[in-house]
């Protein structure tokens, strides 16, 4: 089974046709809530996006001027569930922003977490015919691959170059004009469950909206997240979101593993909701507000007083008025340790242990907890940091938090974009049937 | 509450969002080019609509008037471009009044109607204008200069008594002799052409002036001097001018004046032959 990614290579026009015509759409599809970015990209380096290959852009300069952020609808777990609330969330969120910009947008970048991502890599190996090593022996390289059945019935999300070795080399992130004899390349293959982004781009395509590429959100919120020396050296980048949480690990500036756990913060509201017996909404905001990590003696005859949930017409009739402290973090604390645990074993599948500099950078909404921080460092050491996004120009400063880390990160992969497989002609390799039948299905198509 | 039912709340209980018409109209109405053009398109039918209905409307005032006109007197019938007063400059009151007469015009008037050229013609048809020159000031008001002809002689014709200018033209009627009593006289077919030469010889009459009556032209060739007491001096055709010199210039002038003669002729050179009444009337009797 061969793959052409088509799709993946259409993505990457529309991106290319977006930063050319000046405004590109970005969203982050979360669990609890769906953001918003409108770009603009300066005059000047849409003529600098004209070549074909995207590696060759230089980092473009751009600037937020559309934001917005509303409560997520229909999506469970970073998935879509009820199709048409997305699709309104969608709509309203997309307005909302445009009405900021005064500007319309065309094609939008995503990031999301569900689809249950499997990382995996994949190695190959290429004698070359000359003795320097060009572009296109990286697609000759890549067409050897097998991507067809390392994703059977799943979907490539992400297929990144991530480390060049040519002979005994290793650790290049650029082979082109070295010499050698031989090439090879590990290639993580990001890949998500079937028809989960087909469900998104339906959505999007119902709103009028082109897909220009969808990113897995941890990675995106560890570009935002992790400085210099943490990409480099190797570190691990852990998005607490509200449905799932994300982990990508880094080194050498390419992610080499990305997972998700699938508890989030959501779980930690649920927990809250059937402790106490009060609505989502109050715990969610008792969470928010006065929810923490650590215990301590004072916590006990701090109490938190339930709002009387009016709104709820007689549903919500509260046995008790008051939820002390304690007992509120007693409830968080369990299943933050169980995130923090299932975090962990993610991390060892991902060999995180072998990485040079072994820093794990939290981000996301569930890192604001009050606490967290000692909770994390009781579990990992000291090698923790609670990250917040790097600034980017035009930003509100209420947009700096570390929840909207991911879409901060996919505004700097949109001016910016790592290559993927998909940015290298690959020279197609077939029989003769295999031939006829594309010729087939080439006169099919047109006539 | 368990986690459907919250679901299920959290659904009903959404925030508001834009309907799909909504939101595509609002796509194409940030679209700037789309925006303008439909714009455009929009003010290009309204008006479009609002001058059919208009003209519908006034349909009958624009037949009536003619829509030439009603153009016209919107583009043209404005206090800053009409003509508001009439100056007359060089000429007597009567002379005014007569060329105001003759104009007819009734201001303010707009100068797009008037001819400035056929006023002129007018003006200089009237008997006593030598020329004239029209023009019309910033300030709106239409100057005429005239000048006027001089009268210098009085003509008697059958009827009437004229006023003559230098060049014998006719200026006006005067109905008595007493009006233009400084004017000297002049009687006969074709005097008014020669009305110069008439001149000079008043001119070298003036030591006698006070006795003269006026002149007549005989047969058209030669002047008679007439002074009172019915005597006239006849000059010749030809050299009229030397021969009257000759005779005021000899020291028996007053002399032969003061008898009783009914001509003296000078028709002959160097001889002055006088005429009695009595021979006149003896001759007249023969």
């Amino acid at each position: 089974m061969t793959i052409d990614f088509r799709r993946h290579r259409e993505s990457r026009k529309k991106l290319r046709a977006a930063i050319r015509g000046g405004t590109l759409g970005l969203l982050d599809i979360g669990t609890s809530k769906i953001a918003c970015l409108i770009l603009k990209f300066a005059e000047g380096n849409r003529k600098s996006s004209r070549s074909e290959h995207l590696q060759d852009t230089k980092r473009l300069a751009y600037r937020v001027v559309g934001v917005a952020t509303k409560k997520s609808r229909g999506i469970k777990s970073g998935e879509v569930a009820i199709a048409d609330e997305v699709e309104k969330s969608i709509r309203s969120v997309v307005q909302q922003a445009q009405k900021m910009a005064a500007t319309t947008i065309d094609n939008v970048l995503i990031c999301f977490s569900g689809g249950s991502p499997v990382s995996k890599n994949l190695f190959g190996e290429l004698k070359l015919e000359t003795p320097i090593v060009e572009t296109r022996d990286i697609g000759k390289l890549l067409s050897k691959y097998n991507f067809g059945t390392a994703s059977s019935k799943r979907e490539i999300l992400h297929a990144m170059l991530v480390n060049f070795t040519l002979d005994d080399k290793t650790g290049l992130t650029d082979p082109c004009g070295l010499a050698g004899q031989t090439l090879g390349l590990d290639v993580n293959l990001m890949t998500i469950d079937q028809n989960v982004l087909d469900n998104i781009t339906q959505c999007f395509n119902r709103c009028q909206l082109g897909l220009a590429g969808a990113v897995f959100a941890p990675y995106a919120s560890a570009r935002s997240s992790l400085v210099e020396d943490e990409l480099k050296l190797g570190s691990a980048c852990v998005d607490m979101g509200s449905g799932s949480t994300g982990v990508s690990i880094f080194l050498n500036h390419q992610m080499v593993f990305g997972s998700t756990v699938k508890f989030g913060g959501e779980h930690i509201t649920s927990d809250i909701m059937q402790a106490f017996q009060i609505s989502f909404e109050e715990a969610e905001r008792i969470k928010t507000l006065h929810g923490g990590v650590v215990i301590t003696n004072l916590d006990d005859r701090d109490l938190i007083e339930l709002s009387s949930g009016d709104r709820a017409e007689g549903i919500l009739n509260y046995d008790r008025p008051f939820v002390s402290r304690s007992e509120l973090i007693s409830v968080i604390r369990p299943r933050l340790e169980e995130i923090l645990e299932e975090v962990d074993s993610q991390l060892d599948v991902g060999g995180f242990d072998h990485l040079p500099s072994k820093r794990i950078v939290f981000t996301g909404g569930g890192s604001q907890l009050p606490g967290f921080y000692e909770l994390a460092t009781d579990y990992f050491g000291s090698r923790v940091r609670i990250g917040r996004p790097m600034r980017i120009q035009g930003l509100p400063q209420a947009l700096h938090g570390s929840q909207f880390s991911a879409i901060i990160g996919l505004a700097i992969e949109a001016s910016y974009p790592q290559d993927e497989v998909w940015d290298f002609d690959m020279p197609f390799r077939a029989g003769a049937t295999e031939r006829f039948r594309l010729a087939v299905n080439w006169f099919k198509e047109n006539w | 509450m368990s986690r459907s039912e919250y679901q299920l709340y959290n659904k009903t209980k959404g925030y508001p969002t834009p309907s799909k018409l909504r939101y595509r109209i609002e796509r194409i109405w940030r679209r700037a080019w789309l925006r303008k053009l439909i714009l455009r398109v929009l003010m290009l039918i309204f008006f479009a609509t609002s001058l059919t209905t208009g003209l519908l409307i006034f349909k009958n005032e624009f037949k009536f008037k003619g829509l030439k006109s009603t153009m016209e007197s919107f583009a043209f019938e404005r206090p800053e471009l009409s003509i508001i007063d009439l100056n007359i400059k060089g000429a007597n009151p009567d002379l005014s009044n007569q060329i105001k007469a003759i104009l007819q015009l009734s201001f303010p008037i707009n100068p797009l109607k008037i001819n400035i050229n056929y006023l002129q013609e007018l003006i200089n048809n009237v008997e006593s204008v030598d020329f004239s020159r029209i023009r019309i000031t910033k300030n709106g008001v239409l100057e005429v200069v005239v000048r006027e002809r001089i009268p210098v002689a009085l003509h008697r014709d059958e009827k009437q008594l004229m006023l003559l200018d230098i060049d014998g033209r006719r200026i006006g009627e005067v109905f008595s002799r007493l009006d233009r009593q400084d004017l000297p006289l002049v009687v006969g077919s074709g005097a008014n052409h020669r009305v110069k030469e008439s001149l000079e010889i008043y001119k070298l009459a003036s030591p006698i002036i006070n006795r003269v009556r006026g002149m007549i032209l005989v047969g058209e060739r030669r002047w008679d001097i007439v002074l009172d007491e019915n005597l006239r001096i006849k000059l010749p055709e030809k050299g009229a001018k030397k021969a009257l010199n000759g005779f005021l210039g000899s020291g028996r002038v007053m002399e032969i004046l003061r008898q009783d003669f009914s001509a003296v002729d000078l028709r002959y050179r160097g001889k002055v032959i006088v005429r009695t009444k009595t021979t006149v009337i003896r001759e007249e009797n023969i």
